[in-house]
């Protein structure tokens, strides 16, 4: 073998060491590497075969759509599968059925906010009926998680964190309670008008 | 010709030709809905051909013996057929459109196949739920109207009609017609909810911090420590073996012994400074979080 052979093998095996010892660096310098709540983006939205959720070997579960190419086009949310769902149908993006064997009927939207003062320093709560009601009938929270009577519910963050009252939703299938801003969202500052909507 | 092989010259001529716009793209012309991709109309096609094609489904159909599931069922298989042919011409919008139909018609035909015992008891359920609904929501309305005492939120409401839908239902339920009671009660339940809509429309109810007396203040003040207390424990069981650890659990541990001195408090009737010192601790414990990143 020639010396212009041996080096080309020699650096070939460096290369390859230098690779693998690199990567054991980062994967030990990632906090993130062993925690699965945590995932990098490339490993986000996994297709349905293998996202521990469908059955892998369900005869239909490679018809399904993988999540990455159906979101590509879809707005960047900070949680969750990392769209922002609300502006997506918002901006016309999706058109999601109301009702699955009924394609006429159509959502009754409420256009009423609440405001929930709260203690100390947090900011104020808001919630949009508008928001919730373009994607739900009013019967998912009436009156069964709420009622729907002003001061007749205590809503607390321990019952929300219990997965009680907005955590039914809120952590499962809506955005998690890490969010705060999205509803501690009326700074306390602001005027709180009885007609008017934040 | 094979809907496979269907299938794969739809996939090829989208490859060869391209989407002509992204999912997410808004059509032109009057529908602003999402344009349609050749290869997610030829997927969704082939799922429901697989549905349709299933041994078990049509077993489940037939077993039924419930003709109006056949009927339905009968309808998916057309709606497949028309899907297929209209992907064949290239007509996505009518295709798509076809394939909807086919799976609407595959769930009503699902289920109808459903035992009678089950289809009857799901539909009493069905009853009672919907039922509940209405009278609470025509009471809140109730609330409303007469709240505002304005004779045009009472003329949102054909009170009237309401009452008639409602008794025919409670009629039709009493004799185990309860498919027709529920679909008097869904007509009931939409009137009602958008009456209440238009009520309320543009407003924005407030819920001032006031309490009635200190104790139902204190106790909003021991709930309020309460949520503090379990995001502060969340974020114990995610920070690893260091300092921050510690001096977490030195609050946690100091926050129920406050806990349980503020009850004590209480009972001997210093409500006062039973509030101040979960106030003061609560306060601490939302320390700790925004010390560990939590931006509120």
């Amino acid at each position: 073998m020639s010396i212009g052979k041996l080096v080309g093998v020699a650096a070939t095996v460096m290369c390859l060491l230098t690779t693998t010892v690199l990567s054991r660096a980062e994967q030990a310098s990632d906090p993130n590497s062993f925690n699965r709540l945590l995932k990098p983006p490339s490993a986000r939205n996994p297709p349905p075969s293998e996202d521990g959720i469908h059955d892998p070997e369900g005869s239909a579960v490679d018809l399904l759509q993988a999540p990455k190419s159906a979101f590509t086009d879809l707005p960047h949310g900070k949680s969750g599968n990392y769209i922002d769902w609300t502006q997506a149908m918002e901006e016309g993006l999706i058109k999601p059925r109301f009702d699955r064997v009924n394609p006429d009927m159509q959502a009754v939207v409420m256009d009423l906010n609440i405001v929930r003062e709260v203690k100390g320093s947090m900011p104020n709560i808001v919630y949009r009926h508008e928001t919730h009601t373009r994607w739900l009938d009013c019967s998912n929270c009436h009156p069964g998680i709420f009622i729907p009577q002003k001061g007749a519910n205590n809503i607390s963050m321990a019952g929300i964190l219990l997965g009680e009252q907005c955590g039914v939703c809120h952590g499962k299938v809506a955005f998690p309670v890490s969010e705060c801003r999205r509803c501690h969202s009326q700074t306390k500052n602001q005027e709180v008008a009885a007609d008017a909507n934040p | 010709m094979q809907v496979s092989r269907l299938f794969m010259m739809i996939l090829v001529m989208s490859a060869m030709f391209g989407p002509s716009q992204a999912v997410g793209g808004r059509a032109g012309g009057a529908d602003p809905g999402p344009a349609l991709e050749p290869e997610g109309v030829a997927r969704k096609l082939k799922l429901l051909e697989t549905l349709t094609r299933s041994a078990k489904t049509r077993a489940r159909v037939e077993q039924s013996n419930n003709p109006e599931a056949q009927v339905h069922f009968a309808a998916a298989v057309s709606a497949w057929k028309t899907a297929t042919v209209a992907a064949a011409d290239g007509d996505m919008e009518s295709a798509s459109t076809a394939i909807g139909d086919g799976y609407r018609e595959l769930t009503l035909a699902l289920r109808n196949a459903e035992d009678e015992p089950a289809r009857v008891q799901r539909a009493a359920r069905r009853y009672d739920e919907l039922s509940g609904r209405v009278f609470s929501f025509a009471e809140a309305f109730q609330r409303i109207a007469y709240e505002k005492n304005d004779p045009r939120i009472f003329g949102l409401l054909d009170q009237g009609k309401l009452n008639m839908l409602m008794r025919d239902a409670q009629s039709l339920a009493a004799r185990g017609r309860h498919d027709q009671a529920n679909e008097m009660l869904e007509i009931a339940a939409t009137t009602v909810e958008r009456a209440l809509s238009a009520s309320r429309d543009r407003e924005t109810l407030v819920q001032q911090l006031s309490f009635r007396t200190r104790a139902e203040e204190f106790d909003y003040e021991l709930r309020r420590n309460e949520s503090y207390e379990m995001l502060v424990r969340l974020l114990e069981q995610r920070e690893g073996a260091e300092t921050g650890l510690m001096e977490t659990r030195k609050v946690l541990e100091r926050n129920a012994t406050v806990r349980i001195d503020a009850r004590e408090m209480f009972t001997r009737g210093e409500v006062e400074e039973a509030i101040i010192a979960l106030e003061a601790q609560s306060a601490a414990l939302a320390r700790v979080l925004r010390r560990s990143g939590l931006v509120f």
